[in-house]
């Protein structure tokens, strides 16, 4: 019998189960009353970034080929029986897989027929079938999909900046890799990864909704035989604090040039990260967020448009704020955004700017428990980051003005790049 | 069955409140959503109003200051968009934010979002009695950058030059921004009338959808409208599309990695029509799921496409199939779309590719209600149509189709045009 741990928020009153279970998988169920949908993910811990490791069974680190996550994860559909998506299209479920930096997921949604769409979903990840000649075909799809976003001009702004912050982290390299790098994985590769990964013990299973927990308890007793700790270790990326480059600019079919400029700052994990993500998040809004003077001098200016947006990524070795939009002229928004920074923290935090901008992060994370899908996959992020889903919410509503001022002091115009995209000549 | 949950208020011949309460939600949404027939001349100065809009009104005049306002209210999120729903545009405006209840300090904030919403729609900031120069100036360029970038995204693109070389001489062949010609041409007098007719003559709807109570927001609405003549509006319905003549073809070329395909198809059945429901299944078994006769044969079986896919526009009738191709794949990617619609038109399907077709339908209708905007889209389009089913009902009607009503629906498609975007090189 697997023992049941709940974790309970007062401030959303809402709780959710918490299950160690025998087999090794962590099991998370978040059973939302009213609701008809169910929303299901099974999760390892692995995606792009994870390039070099080892296992308690190997003597050596190992260096896979760039986008082996993502060609895994395409290649997990697919069974001797035929392909996953046949086995849920039986039960009506809608499935889908991502594969992001730091983990590949594989999920369902469903409003009938839950229980025989979990079956399907924790039996297909389960079981791998890798040929040479199903390994070989897939390099065509997954060449075409790295095409479709080479003419992305979105896409690319953003990891040509990765490419400027970071000198060595992988996070600068497309999750689906290139066609050079692809073209090197072949099926023993794929089963080393796929064994190394897809332990149960560095997995989750997260599930939110409208079911039974029991239900779904059973399905994973029956279905789920214990795996061992193949003891990851992940090579860390010898990533220096300085930038690789400040500027970066590629020339694509655009009507108006595409700009992100991004600050690097120090990595961290667990709650501080949770922590320093809302920090971050904070400071962006203060210096250029829709309710900041910097933002109305750009827009009236003609520099930023409403397209213009910030955001924070963060993961294992990396850590950054990002700025994102068009401009006429991206360079004057760079230095507009750094001459503010300075201004700012010189003349310090207006008290009722920051309690504001609080406000509105914390309506938005409170929004985020509105959606089974939200809900579900805030519960693997919260796992894989070593910390509960409540945490945002709760380090939301006690942030200080203190926290958010040494944040601000963290932004660094030496760490800072900016990635653009222009029109042809 | 449970009742159906619209509770629908008429304010005037043209306006309407409508709410639906549901307890599963932490947040609420109020929308006022303008429709007005497509037209050429109209269309630009009327898709400028929201931009305008949305930068101020007379409560809160400085742009800088109604942001703080709205992160103050906890984030609420004021946004304000520019629809085409078949031969309408619809100017939309909208509010979302958390409920009373899971406030920091116990405010009453439904009541302050229903004030900004209802200020920036009927108040707005027109000093001298026009809206302002810098104001034009600004949210002119604005739209016209908005226009010149929608190439940035290809596939959208493509879509966007398929249905206008399909419904050249129809209103839905009509751009919902129109023309950056057009745009440029706005004068601070066109815009101010553009936006005293729009809140006279356009057929407007209010949704409020949430956990909390819509009462709030009725009152308002009803003290709002209470002195503003209005005049007949033209209603919201839409003509079916109707194909003639030969198949209409275009190619054009853009630097671009990656080819796409459009094929544009008329139906001749749309809106309320008794085999909609017929004409949805069979796009579904078409290429509505990763189950579907293009995805499966098209892109998994021949890898011709990266996608491809097929989607139905209730309000015109118009069945469309857009997909990523490699350029040397082009034509035998456009046989092998019209070989599986002739799969289907033949019967040639399996018993299983069928219901899973159903299935799949009917599993997405009972998730319909765990989202507000999936919530609201759904109840707007009964409005749109006329018709007052829930989800749970027409997943219940679905299951009444049979095999040859999917055929029979098949057999009406026609081809209309394809559209082909490529590369310059080679």
């Amino acid at each position: 019998m697997s023992q049941k741990e709940i974790f309970k928020s007062e401030r959303i009153r809402e709780e959710y189960i918490r299950v160690q279970h025998p087999s090794g998988l962590t099991i998370l169920l978040y059973p939302m009353k009213g609701y008809s949908s169910v929303y299901a993910i099974f999760g390892t811990h692995y995606g792009s970034t994870n390039r070099t490791f080892k296992t308690a069974a190997d003597p050596e680190f190992v260096t896979v080929p760039d986008g082996i996550a993502h060609y895994l994860e395409h290649k997990m559909f697919e069974s001797k029986e035929g392909d996953a998506f046949a086995l849920f299209a039986k039960t009506g479920a809608s499935a889908n897989a991502f594969t992001s930096f730091d983990r590949t997921c594989y999920l369902f949604s469903c409003a009938d027929h839950f229980q025989e769409s979990l079956e399907i979903l924790l039996s297909f990840v389960r079981d791998p079938y890798f040929t040479d000649e199903n390994v070989q075909k897939e390099q065509g799809i997954i060449g075409q999909e790295i095409r479709m976003y080479d003419d992305n001009a979105n896409w690319r702004v953003f990891f040509n900046l990765l490419g400027a912050l970071y000198q060595n982290h992988p996070v600068k390299i497309d999750i689906a890799g290139t066609v050079e790098s692809i073209a090197k994985i072949d099926k023993d590769l794929l089963y080393r990864c796929y064994r190394t990964f897809y332990s149960l013990q560095n997995m989750v299973l997260a599930i939110a909704g409208n079911f039974d927990p029991d239900e779904a308890l059973a399905i994973a007793d029956q279905l789920l035989t214990p795996d061992t700790d193949p003891q990851i270790q992940r090579s860390d990326y010898n990533e220096p604090a300085e930038i690789a480059k400040p500027e970066v600019v590629q020339q694509m079919e655009v009507s108006m040039p595409l700009f992100a400029i991004g600050y690097k700052m120090e990595p961290c994990s667990g709650i501080q990260e949770v922590q320093a993500g809302i920090e971050t998040e904070i400071v962006n809004l203060l210096l250029c967020g829709s309710g900041s003077p910097l933002y109305r001098r750009l827009y009236d200016q003609g520099l930023i448009s409403p397209s213009f947006g910030s955001d924070t990524m963060s993961g294992f070795g990396y850590f950054c704020s990002v700025f994102e939009g068009e401009s006429r002229n991206p360079r004057a928004v760079y230095t507009a955004l750094n001459q503010e920074l300075e201004r700012l923290k010189q003349e310090g935090i207006p008290k009722e700017d920051f309690e504001n901008v609080k406000k509105a992060l914390y309506g938005d994370y409170v929004c985020s428990f509105n959606s089974v899908e939200r809900v579900a996959n805030g519960l693997v992020q919260a796992h894989f980051s070593g910390v509960d889903i409540y945490d945002t919410v709760e380090v939301a509503a006690r942030v200080t003005l203190e926290d958010v001022t040494r944040r601000l002091m963290q932004f660094d115009q030496n760490r800072c790049a900016i990635s653009i995209v222009e029109p042809k000549a | 069955m449970t009742a159906y949950p619209l509770n629908r208020t008429k304010i005037s011949d043209s306006i309407y409140f409508s709410s639906v309460v549901d307890a599963r939600y932490k947040t609420n949404r109020i929308s006022i959503n303008l429709f007005i027939p497509l037209q050429k001349e109209t269309v630009s100065a009327n898709a400028l109003i929201p931009f305008v809009l949305r930068k101020g009104c007379a409560d809160y005049p400085d742009f800088t200051q109604l942001n703080q306002k709205l992160y103050s209210l906890y984030g609420s999120y004021l946004d304000t968009d520019v629809r085409k729903s078949g031969d309408n545009q619809v100017i939309g405006l909208s509010i979302t934010g958390i409920d009373n209840a899971y406030t920091l300090e116990g405010e009453n904030i439904i009541k302050e979002m229903t004030d900004i919403l209802f200020a920036i729609l009927l108040r707005p900031c027109l000093p001298d009695g026009l809206f302002s120069e810098k104001e034009l100036n600004l949210e002119r360029q604005m739209l016209i950058d908005l226009i010149e970038s929608e190439i940035n995204e290809k596939r959208s693109y493509a879509i966007r030059r398929a249905l206008e070389t399909m419904c050249a001489g129809d209103p839905y062949g009509i751009d919902k921004y129109g023309t950056v010609e057009q745009v440029k041409s706005i004068s601070q007098k066109e815009l101010t009338e553009a936006y005293r007719s729009l809140i006279r003559s356009a057929s407007i709807e209010i949704l409020f959808v949430g956990c909390g109570n819509p009462e709030i927001a009725l009152q308002e609405t009803k003290k709002a409208f209470a002195d503003m003549p209005h005049l007949p509006a033209a209603g919201i319905t839409s003509q079916a599309f109707s194909g003639h003549g030969p198949v209409k073809e275009k190619t054009e070329k853009l630097q671009v990695s990656q080819s796409k395909l459009v094929m544009g198809f008329s139906t001749g059945v749309h809106a309320a029509d008794p085999d909609i429901n017929a004409m949805r299944l069979m796009t579904a078994l078409y290429g509505g799921t990763p189950l579907s006769r293009l995805f499966q044969h098209v892109r998994e079986k021949l890898s011709l496409c990266y996608y491809c896919a097929a989607r139905f526009d209730r309000a015109k009738g118009i069945l469309l199939v857009d997909s990523g191709v490699e350029k040397q794949n082009i034509q035998k990617a456009k046989e092998e779309i019209l070989r599986q619609l002739a799969v289907i038109q033949d019967g040639a399907f399996t018993d299983q590719e069928f219901e899973q077709a159903v299935l799949s339908m009917v599993d997405n209708l009972k998730s319909v209600n765990d989202s507000l905007g999936g919530t609201e889209a759904w109840y707007l389009q009964q409005i749109c149509y006329g018709t007052k089913v829930t989800p749970e009902e027409e997943a219940q009607n679905l299951r009444q189709i049979t095999r040859d009503d999917v055929i029979a629906a098949a057999q009406k498609v026609r081809l209309d045009t394809i559209y082909v975007l490529t590369g310059e090189e080679e």
